[in-house]
């Protein structure tokens, strides 16, 4: 924790001077810092959740990055498809005017990364983007050619995180990375898992190998991650990012069936989308959530989660009895 | 693939039911043309089984090698494979069984004449697959132009297929050889695989129509195996 605070003082000068807030101080308090990033929508109108976006800092640089970015998996894999690409690029508009900036795909995903660096192109975002992107191929040989082959496909000068898909060769796939890194072709290197799988691995590569970012399923019903992951992340100085927070939209699905509780509003929450995802990014160890979505209302929505009033420890205890008592 | 009994069907499934369904609309507003030429090769198949044509066999084989061959190239390989890399080797899968109907053609296809049940599913498959199929998805809410025809789409091409399996053969001028026996087995191998994908394609989609292959597929066998054929007369 202290190694947190210090790093969110080093990522967060532009806080200073900043009135803050007794729950903003609570913010600092957890690692988290706030940027007054555009609070306005994409055709004037206020975005959703006004207020100074949160950000957490990278534990190995200390750079600040907002606590929601968005996934592609499924969401983008839209083919040659003109006006599904065309509705790709204006979430990735709305995501950026909401104040996002990590943005997550992986060769795995079809025709993902091309429709993310279609859309970039086409608003004119490709230099703003913090792109992370994977390496899935089990033969480390063919890791340079897949990971030139995406960043051609994404348009981008250089990939500012890389991660080694569902660990599938990571041992010949890490050396890799870290040369790309100290050659300045790339800035952050990590792992990804998914669904809880293959956890005894990664933690033993989170205590063996040095990284930057892991990347792992973590929401309010899958919660196994709290137990030693998620800690030993946080005690390794590596910044964790989420996915699959809506279950693939199933959660969301199942909990619209109820009432969001009034005292949802004591955090701002305006749904249940952001209730997951404030829950998520209110772990004092993850860094960044990656909801996926194809609507550009969504993703304002999922962004409004990182503005505003966070969970501290006692309410995301209630938050989550609340949805397993559903 | 570690900890593989972790997976389920869903976890493979890398596309949405808008981005699949997008894919028929596309084709179909570009390929109009081909697509009432595909329909009506595909009513002369109906038309000359059911009426028992002497080149009825001939027909339905060289129809098949062209649909099979078409649907490999144009939904496969240049369409599906943009948002399913496995698509690629379903293009292969396709290519292999149009090639072995066109094999079927050369070698002496020859109507088999089941009688009874095994006949009407025959021709009934071949039918829902001209008429039946387009329509199913407009009963469920989706438009006219995301419609899945014969010899465009793998489902209802697929099913045109086990209706033919149960009324053609190979058999050729002399007596049944090893050669076309093992034809005549393995021209199953592949409408059944895409039986079993294209039903669990359209399950983790949450298709309502889902069970249509896969019960297709079965009943089609159950008919072969117990089918008595009637070969026409030299």
């Amino acid at each position: 924790m202290v190694n947190v605070r210090r790093r969110a003082a080093v990522a967060s000068p532009m806080d200073r001077g900043h009135i803050l807030s007794r729950r903003v101080l609570l913010q600092h308090s957890a690692g988290w810092s706030v940027a007054g990033l555009a609070g306005r929508g994409a055709f004037g109108q206020p975005a959703a959740g006004i207020g100074a976006m949160v950000t957490r800092p990278i534990p190995s640089s200390g750079e600040a990055l907002p606590v929601v970015g968005l996934g592609s998996w499924i969401t983008f894999n839209v083919g040659n498809d003109p006006v599904a690409r065309a509705g790709c690029a204006e979430v990735m508009r709305a995501f950026f005017e909401a104040g996002g900036r990590l943005i997550d795909s992986s060769p795995m995903y079809g025709s993902s990364q091309g429709v993310i660096g279609d859309g970039l192109a086409r608003i004119g975002r490709t230099n703003a983007v913090f792109a992370a992107d994977k390496v899935w191929v089990s033969s480390g040989a063919r890791g340079p050619a897949q990971i030139e082959e995406s960043r051609r496909l994404w348009g981008v000068a250089r990939f500012d995180l890389l991660q080694v898909h569902n660990l599938l060769g990571w041992e010949e796939h890490l050396p890799t990375l870290r040369a790309m890194k100290a050659a300045g072709r790339l800035r952050y290197l990590g792992i990804t898992t998914s669904e809880g799988r293959r956890h005894r691995e990664v933690e033993s590569i989170l205590r063996s190998q040095p990284l930057d970012f892991v990347q792992i399923t973590y929401n309010i019903v899958d919660r196994e991650v709290e137990q030693r992951i998620l800690p030993l992340a946080h005690e390794r100085g590596v910044a964790v990012i989420v996915n699959r927070p809506f279950q693939e939209g199933a959660l969301l699905q199942r909990l619209q069936q109820h009432r969001l509780p009034q005292w949802a509003a004591e955090i701002g929450c305006d749904g249940w989308a952001q209730f997951v995802l404030k829950f998520i990014v209110s772990h004092p160890a993850v860094t960044c959530a990656i909801p996926a979505t194809s609507s550009v209302a969504h993703v304002r929505q999922n962004l409004g989660a990182a503005r505003g009033a966070m969970p501290d420890a006692a309410m995301r205890e209630r938050m989550a009895r609340h949805v397993a008592a559903l | 693939m570690s900890e593989w009994w972790t997976y389920r069907l869903s976890d493979f499934l890398m596309f949405s039911p808008r981005s699949y369904h997008r894919l028929f609309e596309l084709m179909n507003a570009e390929l109009a043309a081909m697509l009432w030429i595909a329909l009506a090769a595909g009513a002369a198949v109906l038309v000359a089984l059911a009426t028992n044509r002497a080149h009825a066999a001939t027909l339905t084989s060289v129809v098949l090698a062209l649909a099979w061959c078409w649907v490999g190239w144009a939904f496969h390989w240049q369409r599906f494979a943009t948002i399913n890399w496995a698509a690629a080797w379903f293009a292969i899968g396709f290519a292999v069984e149009g090639a072995l109907w066109a094999l079927c053609a050369a070698g002496g296809a020859s109507q088999c004449r089941p009688s009874g049940p095994a006949r009407a599913l025959g021709l009934g498959l071949w039918l829902v697959a001209l008429a039946l199929h387009p329509v199913i998805g407009v009963l469920l809410g989706r438009p006219w132009s995301q419609a899945q025809t014969f010899s465009m789409a793998p489902d209802p091409t697929v099913l045109a297929t086990l209706g033919a399996l149960l009324l053609v053969t190979v058999r050729g001028a002399g007596p049944p050889t090893r050669l076309r026996r093992a034809l005549g087995v393995t021209l199953w191998i592949v409408p059944l695989t895409w039986c079993a994908i294209g039903g669990a394609t359209l399950w983790t989609l949450h298709a309502p129509e889902a069970w249509l292959l896969p019960a297709a597929g079965a009943l089609a066998v159950l008919a072969a195996a117990t089918r008595k054929r009637g070969w026409p007369a030299r």
